[in-house]
């Protein structure tokens, strides 16, 4: 059943005769089919009641309801009919004195509360007190035009008009949209003089194209395409966005140059209100680029100093600038500046996620140093952190230890709270994303030992061999997804056990070895994703299921909302796949997803990308409400810059690559710790730093160099050999042992078939010839230590 | 074999004694009796194992599990273990986190 909007609420209707039938027959139904009580009333001249009949058809109808008595603190609605209904309510027997149902109506309009609806010809009842309209908008009967100019009021021509808590309507033919303008303002809890219109100063970011630049006064185009205008002072400041370890660099000598129409600028500026709206003064400008048009980060090496700087910050942190690189030391959480905070707890999940972004700033680079931190990382998750398990021949890993006092507590089951007394799939599949990052430059089979067991436990304990697709959670006894000590996690699938093996390590694993085994996992989870995620019930993914598939909208903080960069990742792995197994629904879906979701997941002002909202909207609402704040947080920035710019790369278009530019813009300017070192965690919606409780942290569970490093070196990927055609090279470091079949695969992501080739090889700092261009493998030769591999790669030429 | 247990509590030790073969099947009865020992948050945890001939993983995890559950600071030492067992108990890395004589 539909909700009832006037519930509670109360709609009294003056009435005498000559009304007319079908009108007041029509808010008879409306207003009591929303709820609403329904009161006539009128002057009863000492009467219990009085019969009237209608204009048209003579109908009788019976009035019980004196308007002399009528008590208005009880009445939310008050509304003068059309016909004579007013005429004839206004007769005064003493001509000094106003009518009673002018009085009535007198003292409606002295409270904001009560909404005033009058049509047609009813605003001759506010003829004896014509200040109550005076100024004000108003529609009426064309026969009371004249009227109403004579009454002060402001003429309108239409159907309905609203002004504050007046609804006024032409004539009773339009009585069905009146009534809809009255209940809509009803139900909205307030009538429209309380309307909330902010007229006070603040400070805010735009982020726009330039349209022109004169007088000192710019106009902008926003994201999504609202003009702003934004006036320069003189005390405006201007400066080029700029990279980490790179100085402050000024722009305002270059202002005249820089304003040029379709250069994009973010303003933090000064919002006004005087003379009715908003005078906007910029404080300071940030442009993206040197020269109009130009954006610093598809610079070639934008992304590969960025990593650079990344693996710096983090190496210094943890093991100090060049001292030895010693794991005993390794602290997961980390303080802004990158010290380490009293704690002491080694997570498994940061240590594989900076053993990935240590692998890829050397796939990068080269530097040697970085693949030294990743190789002892992976030695180290090996020997404290790897349970096997003889008996059901798998791996797992332990959540992390605790090194306190020298001694090492294993941290078995999670120590979060979402997951408690659980083993969390999410946790074992991020202990695979360093290894096999790693595995891919190295081929050690140690690694590649370990990924296949704990593929085991997944396919063993995990796996629903039933319904398809991966549970959530398994206890630690048993290893069983359905033990009742799991709680509210028992028989759980969601986004991250389905989604999350594909980014997380499964394309890089099967990137590395080419088996089809990971190819068919792959296309298991991408068609679960396909198949469950997107509902009816709102233009998000479902993010959470029971085993068979129904959606779980209870589960602790997710409910029923959305995680906007779940919802990008899902597109930008599902075009990552088209690469590997290609299937038409998995684009439409991709292509589906970005297109709507800058309308439900950025901010069309400032530029970037919100975080948790929820899925459906309340009646009333327009716009999907945030849980707990409107921050954007580093990875979800990662997600829609990736996302655009394979959806660009792979054919989508020029709407794809503004938005994965606009994102990049946006990451750019506001999340790089230009002070400190590394990236913010989240920052507030305007694009200051939010530096509060955890989000302070430079090493929290995800923050470890994992997406920030994943961002550097995908974005380079995509940039240089998909958008911009350009050749790009890389680090490998395959060792004596590694890789089974001795060949090293160095595609950097799943790539579309045949537009990207190997151009040349280079072994120990001489050329190499076996390779095969096409398939971009080297054929490693037989050796007593590790081998330095650099491969080029190169765009195919249309 | 058979596997037979039994828990004796003194002050701030509990003393576990194991015998048999402890395998997947027998490995919630063990689970159960070290939850007793973690309610009543002993700092001391020791497990005589030497008529113990077969540990099951699922038994190591039982111990890990109790191990994180403990107070900080409690110590598991187990005593009298077969190499097998030790053998069991050293893949799953566990033995850098507890004393075996």
């Amino acid at each position: 059943m539909r909700e009832k909007r006037l519930a509670g609420r109360t709609v009294a209707i003056l009435m005498e005769s000559d009304f007319v039938e079908q009108e007041l027959h029509y808010y008879q139904r409306r207003f009591t089919e929303e709820g609403a009580r329904v009161e006539f009333l009128t002057r009863l001249w000492g009467q219990d009641s009085l019969t009237f009949h209608g204009h048209e058809y003579k109908e009788p109808f019976t009035v019980t309801g004196d308007l002399e008595s009528a008590d208005l603190s009880a009445i939310d609605v008050l509304i003068v009919p059309s016909g004579m209904v007013s005429d004839r309510l206004r007769y005064s027997e003493d001509v000094h004195e106003l009518a009673p149902a002018v009085r009535l109506l007198k003292e409606a309009f002295g409270d904001p509360r009560i909404i005033k609806g009058v049509i047609c010809h009813g605003l001759w009842l506010a003829a004896p007190i014509a200040e109550v309209v005076k100024g004000r908008r108003v529609t009426c009967h064309n026969n009371l035009v004249g009227d109403v100019h004579n009454m002060g009021a402001l003429y309108t021509d239409q159907d309905v008009v609203v002004d504050r808590d007046l609804v006024t309507g032409r004539t009773a033919e339009h009585c069905a949209a009146f009534a809809r303008m009255i209940i809509d303002l009803v139900a909205a809890g307030r009538p429209a003089e309380t309307v909330y219109r902010p007229d006070f100063t603040f400070s805010d970011l735009v982020a726009g194209y330039v349209t022109g630049f004169e007088r000192g006064e710019i106009s902008l185009r926003t994201n999504d395409g609202r003009p702003v205008r934004v006036r320069l002072t003189s005390t405006t400041s201007a400066e080029f966005a700029r990279n980490l370890s790179e100085p402050y660099l000024d722009a305002s000598a270059h202002l005249e140059q820089l304003l040029t129409p379709g250069n994009y600028v973010f303003v933090k500026g000064i919002f006004y209100y005087e003379n009715g709206s908003y005078t906007v003064e910029a404080k300071a400008l940030t442009f993206l680029g040197r020269q109009p048009g130009q954006y610093a980060f598809e610079q070639p090496d934008w992304w590969v100093k960025q990593i650079h700087e990344l693996g710096r910050f983090y190496r210094r942190a943890q093991f100090g600038d060049d001292g030895p690189i010693d794991y005993a030391a390794y602290r997961t959480m980390l303080r802004l500046g990158g010290e380490k905070a009293d704690q002491h707890v080694q997570e498994t999940d940061t240590i594989s996620r900076m053993v990935y972004g240590m692998s890829s700033a050397y796939m990068l680079t080269g530097d040697e140093d970085f693949l030294e931190v990743a190789e002892q990382g992976a030695a180290y998750l090996r020997r404290h952190m790897r349970f096997v398990d003889r008996d059901e021949d798998v791996v797992y890993w332990y959540h992390g230890i605790d090194v306190r006092d020298g001694g090492e507590r294993k941290l078995f089951t999670s120590e979060f709270g979402d997951d408690y007394d659980a083993i969390p799939m999410y946790e074992q599949i991020y202990a695979l994303a360093g290894p096999t990052q790693l595995y891919r430059l190295t081929g050690d089979p140690r690694i590649l030992s370990d990924i296949e067991g704990t593929l085991r436990l997944f396919a063993k304990f995990f796996h629903d061999p039933e319904r398809g697709g991966y549970f959530s959670h398994i206890d630690p006894i048993l290893l069983s997804p359905h033990h009742e000590a799991l709680g509210p996690n028992r028989s759980r699938k969601n986004w991250n056990s389905v989604g999350d093996h594909a980014p997380a390590y499964l394309i890089n694993l099967f990137l590395a070895t080419g088996d089809e085994r990971h190819a068919a996992m792959l296309e298991e989870t991408f068609d679960l994703i396909v198949r469950h995620m997107p509902r009816k019930d709102s233009p998000y993914v479902q993010e959470r299921f029971h085993a068979d598939w129904t959606p779980d909208t209870t589960w602790h903080w997710q409910q029923d909302r959305a995680v906007v960069g779940h919802n990008l990742k899902i597109a930008w792995n599902l075009m990552r796949m088209m690469s590997i197994r290609p299937k038409d629904r998995y684009r439409a879906l991709a292509t589906e997803i970005g297109e709507k979701m800058p309308a439900l997941g950025s901010d069309p002002q400032r530029g970037g990308w919100y975080d948790v909202v929820e899925r459906r909207l309340a009646p009333g609402q327009h716009v999907h409400r945030f849980v707990w704040h409107d921050r954007k947080a580093w990875w979800q920035q990662e997600q829609a810059i990736l996302a655009y710019q394979i959806l660009a790369g792979l054919g989508g278009g020029e709407e794809f690559l503004r938005r994965a530019r606009e994102s990049a813009a946006f990451y750019s300017a506001f999340f790089l710790d230009h002070d400190e070192g590394g990236i913010y965690f989240n920052v507030l919606a305007d694009g200051h730093p939010y530096l509060l409780g955890t989000e302070r942290f430079k090493g929290s569970h995800s923050m470890s160099m994992c997406h920030a490093a994943e961002l550097c070196f995908l974005a380079t990927v995509y940039q240089r050999l998909l958008l911009d055609r350009e050749p790009l090279t890389l680090w490998f470091r395959p060792r004596p042992d590694g890789f089974a079949d001795r060949v090293l695969r160095v595609a950097p992501d799943a790539l579309p078939p045949g537009r990207v080739r190997l151009a040349w090889v280079e072994l120990d700092g001489s050329p190499y010839q076996l390779f095969d261009a096409e398939a971009m493998t080297v054929k490693l030769p037989d050796s007593a230590s590790p081998v330095t591999v650099r491969a080029h790669l190169a765009p195919v030429e249309d | 074999m058979s596997f037979t247990m039994k828990m004796n509590v003194e002050g701030d030790t509990a003393t576990i004694r194991l015998a048999g073969e402890l395998d997947g099947s027998s490995a919630p009865d063990l689970n159960d009796l070290v939850t007793q020992a973690v309610g009543r948050q002993v700092g001391r945890l020791v497990l005589l194992l030497d008529e113990l001939t077969y540990m099951s993983s699922a038994g190591v995890r039982c111990l890990v599990f109790a191990h994180q559950k403990l107070p900080r600071g409690s110590q598991i030492t187990l005593v009298g273990t077969k190499p097998e067992v030790a053998e069991t108990i050293r893949l799953t890395g566990f033995d850098r986190s507890i004393v075996m004589r």
